[in-house]
């Protein structure tokens, strides 16, 4: 089961919202939320770094943290 | 359209004086070649990766890139190009073609068979040196660009593509290297450079932040050339001119 653990990025970029994914006290990824200045995918959470490299979803945005559950659940 | 079409072979015969000194005859013997021009919308493969390649094609408006796929689906960009370039001279020699070649806006071409102008470099030297100068350079900016994906941080890199399309641009008559609009979609961008669109955006603010660019979406203004430059680790000699 994932968990997001709420952190601030220390960016100078603007997008300092992030979390970390952990399952089983593992660090999976991390995630920013994209502030007002990425136009229409502000709001969405953008997968920042992956540590599995086998786990192909660096790069990708998801709507929503629950759809960022399934993007890694399913690999 | 047929080959009395002057803007045509004024393209070319430039494209080829930028690239080396051509005489009467030679001029006369570009003058003579089979061109029909043709256009396409953005997004259309001129060439695609597998096919046969009987053509060459000179750009004459618009803009179009050179990429390959990888079988997962991701895409590299590994030039843009412009008014002037003749996109793939390659297939002067070989008929399969290796990558695609896809406009990134609506785009005017001059299609050129590679026989005819095979022929013409076996008959003038001067032509055939100017066509080798071209695609070494070619190779050139390949080089830099796999340094710039492969070494530079995220920053350098987009300041790099801006710098280096800035200087072609110049080069080519199309326009101030001082403030042009940029026809690459931030996604290209990123294809380009080995990076999300997230962070070419992030990328481009920063540029921005630092005084370095001024942009109003693809409207980009090189405001400190200098720092810009230097951010970018850029040095035009790769270009040779070009």
């Amino acid at each position: 089961m994932l968990t997001f653990t709420p952190i601030t990025l220390d960016a100078n970029h603007g997008d300092e919202e992030a979390v970390l994914v952990l399952r089983a006290e593992r660090l999976v990824a991390i995630a920013s939320r994209l502030g007002e200045h990425h136009g229409g995918a502000a709001g969405e959470w953008f997968v920042e770094m992956v540590f599995n490299d086998g786990l192909r979803i660096a790069g990708l945005r998801c709507a929503t943290l629950e759809d960022m559950t399934t993007l890694i659940e399913r690999g | 359209m047929q080959a009395n079409d002057n803007d045509v072979f004024g393209a070319l015969i430039r494209k080829l004086e930028r690239l080396g000194t051509l005489d009467d005859e030679d001029r006369a013997a570009v003058l003579a070649l089979p061109v029909t021009v043709a256009q396409a919308g953005n997004n259309s493969y001129l060439v695609r990766e597998r096919g046969s390649a009987g053509d060459c094609y000179l750009i004459l408006d618009g803009y179009a890139c050179r990429h390959k796929l990888s079988s997962n689906g991701g895409r590299q960009i590994v030039s843009f190009h412009m008014a002037g370039d003749i996109v793939d001279l390659q297939h002067l020699l070989f008929t399969v073609a290796d990558h695609n070649i896809q406009s990134i806006t609506d785009i005017r071409f001059a299609r050129i068979p590679a026989t005819a102008l095979r022929d013409l470099a076996r008959r003038r030297p001067m032509v055939a040196e100017a066509l080798w100068r071209d695609t070494l350079i070619d190779a050139s900016i390949y080089r830099e660009w796999v340094l710039n994906v492969g070494r530079r941080d995220a920053k350098s890199r987009i300041a790099h593509m801006l710098c280096e399309f800035a200087v072609r641009r110049e080069a080519a008559g199309l326009g101030s290297p001082e403030r042009f609009d940029l026809p690459m979609s931030q996604e290209q961008i990123g294809d380009a450079t080995g990076l999300t669109s997230v962070h070419v955006n992030r990328m481009l603010r920063a540029l921005a932040d630092e005084g370095m660019i001024a942009r109003d979406n693809r409207d980009v203004q090189i405001v400190n050339w200098s720092s810009l430059r230097r951010t970018a680790d850029f040095d035009p000699i790769y270009l040779h001119a070009a």
